[in-house]
């Protein structure tokens, strides 16, 4: 039985086979510029490209030469409860993979949270690296959410233990990976994003301020009406992310607190900022969380 | 790439003729032919009165290149030319690395894409030992070298 069925099978593969190998020598005669245009097409598939490093050492090579990738990470071992849109890996494969990338210009590394129970606080973080010849440029920005529009002053209550939770988001996970990563970098590396996002209620328009604007917010809504045309103005409102969607929910939108820092390392020292929040760091912190979320929230 | 094609202008159109190495000749519309940048600079050049050749692209890979090119000019809708191109790229492995070639001499940056893509597709998932039979690749590591790899990178395997 098993014999007559893999006969034919066999006769296949060497088929396949023999096409095949014409087809090793005109994938290693393909225009050098060309197949890193293949290869970058997988930068965000580190899985793969890992694998296909260990093809051949000629394919190795061509691993090597990747200038951009892209990397999730899961915090401690929760990572089913995203796992099924992309890949996840552990942070302690971070050394092994600057062996690989040794060639990287670009890095982007995305940490994935498992759902938790609530009170936590909805937040995102992304940390901005870059290297110069002699220096290290650094911008964190931190935004959480504090509650919606109506429920603003309940908020601005809470607003003293909302410190201690930024302390914490910033001095956690993102910190680690930064650690983790100025030990293990590869030397042509010149930029580094590091984000996290833990969002659980997607959809929801989300208005975006400093600190030092949430109080002028309590006059501009009330229970039962915002002040759209205030919200607009970018003098009390750093961003606007509206829920298209839906108008008549403008009421529920939730207020995010951001925050930003600035640091820079250089010879001559650390030096630390305050860094002007403003709408295209919102922008940058909001790309691409929705699309993460996806498989969070189900 | 596609701010040349809203041009309205009720001009004849003008069809350039691409002969291509074993010396067929395709007659291409020029707003559909000058999507190849290589194209492109030939008929800057003066040849576009007479046939201009391509040396490198073989008849059979250039009357597919010419479909495509004449696909991408026809104004299709965006939806419409995703499902054709999808059908276009799902060929076998040797036609697409005629057309890569092709559309890497031709410059032609947008099919160059879609066709890297598609290679990129196929390795996608795979285990490093189908990857090698896909492209009949021979494994010139050590064992002891794979090994380390496999070791280092334990999750990626798994």
């Amino acid at each position: 039985m098993k014999r007559s069925k893999s006969t034919p099978e066999s006769q296949n593969q060497n088929l396949t086979l023999r096409k095949s190998e014409r087809l090793e020598d005109k994938f290693m005669k393909l225009p050098e510029e060309v197949i890193p245009k293949i290869f970058s097409k997988l930068e965000d598939d580190p899985k793969t490209l890992i694998r296909c490093s260990a093809v051949s050492t000629n394919w190795a090579s061509f691993v090597s030469k990747t200038v951009h990738l892209s990397l999730r990470f899961f915090r401690r071992r929760y990572f089913y409860a995203c796992s099924r849109v992309h890949y996840h890996m552990p942070s302690s494969a971070i050394p092994a993979i600057m062996k690989l990338f040794a060639n990287l210009e670009s890095l982007e590394i995305k940490i994935c949270h498992p759902m938790s129970q609530p009170p936590f606080y909805e937040n995102i973080t992304r940390m901005t690296v870059k290297w110069t010849e002699d220096a290290c440029q650094s911008d964190t920005c931190v935004a959480f959410e504090v509650g919606s529009l109506t429920t603003i002053e309940g908020a601005m209550q809470s607003h003293v233990f909302n410190k201690q939770k930024l302390a914490t988001i910033k001095s956690s996970l993102v910190m680690d990976f930064y650690w983790k990563m100025l030990d293990h970098r590869p030397k042509t590396l010149r930029s580094l994003v590091i984000r996290s996002a833990k969002i659980y209620a997607l959809g929801s328009g989300k208005v975006f301020m400093k600190n030092a604007q949430l109080p002028k917010l309590r006059d501009s809504v009330s229970k039962s009406q915002v002040n759209e045309s205030w919200l607009e103005d970018p003098k009390n409102v750093v961003y606007w992310h509206k829920d298209h969607m839906d108008k008549e929910r403008l009421l529920q939108e939730m207020v995010w607190l951001v925050y930003g820092s600035h640091f820079s390392v250089t010879t001559k020292g650390l030096k630390k900022n305050k860094l002007v929040v403003t709408e295209t760091h919102v922008e940058e912190l909001l790309d691409g969380v929705y699309d993460e979320s996806n498989g969070v929230g189900n | 790439m596609a701010s040349s094609e809203s041009t309205t202008t009720s001009t004849t159109t003008k069809v350039l003729r691409l002969k291509s190495s074993d010396n067929e000749i395709f007659g291409v519309e020029e707003k559909a032919a000058l999507q190849s940048e290589t194209i492109k600079s030939l008929a800057e050049d003066g040849y576009s009165e007479d046939v201009i050749p391509l040396f490198n692209v073989e008849k059979k890979t250039l009357a597919k290149i010419v479909e495509w090119l004449n696909k991408h000019a026809s104004g299709s809708s965006k939806e419409e030319l995703k499902r054709w191109d999808a059908d276009f790229v799902d060929v076998d492995k040797d036609v697409l690395y005629d057309l890569l070639l092709a559309s890497n001499y031709l410059n032609i940056e947008v099919l160059l894409h879609q066709l890297a893509q598609k290679v990129a597709d196929m390795i996608k998932g795979k285990k490093p030992e189908e990857i090698r039979q896909l492209f009949g690749i021979k494994n010139d590591f050590t064992p002891e070298e794979e090994a380390e790899i496999r070791r280092e990178n334990a999750w990626a395997f798994e």
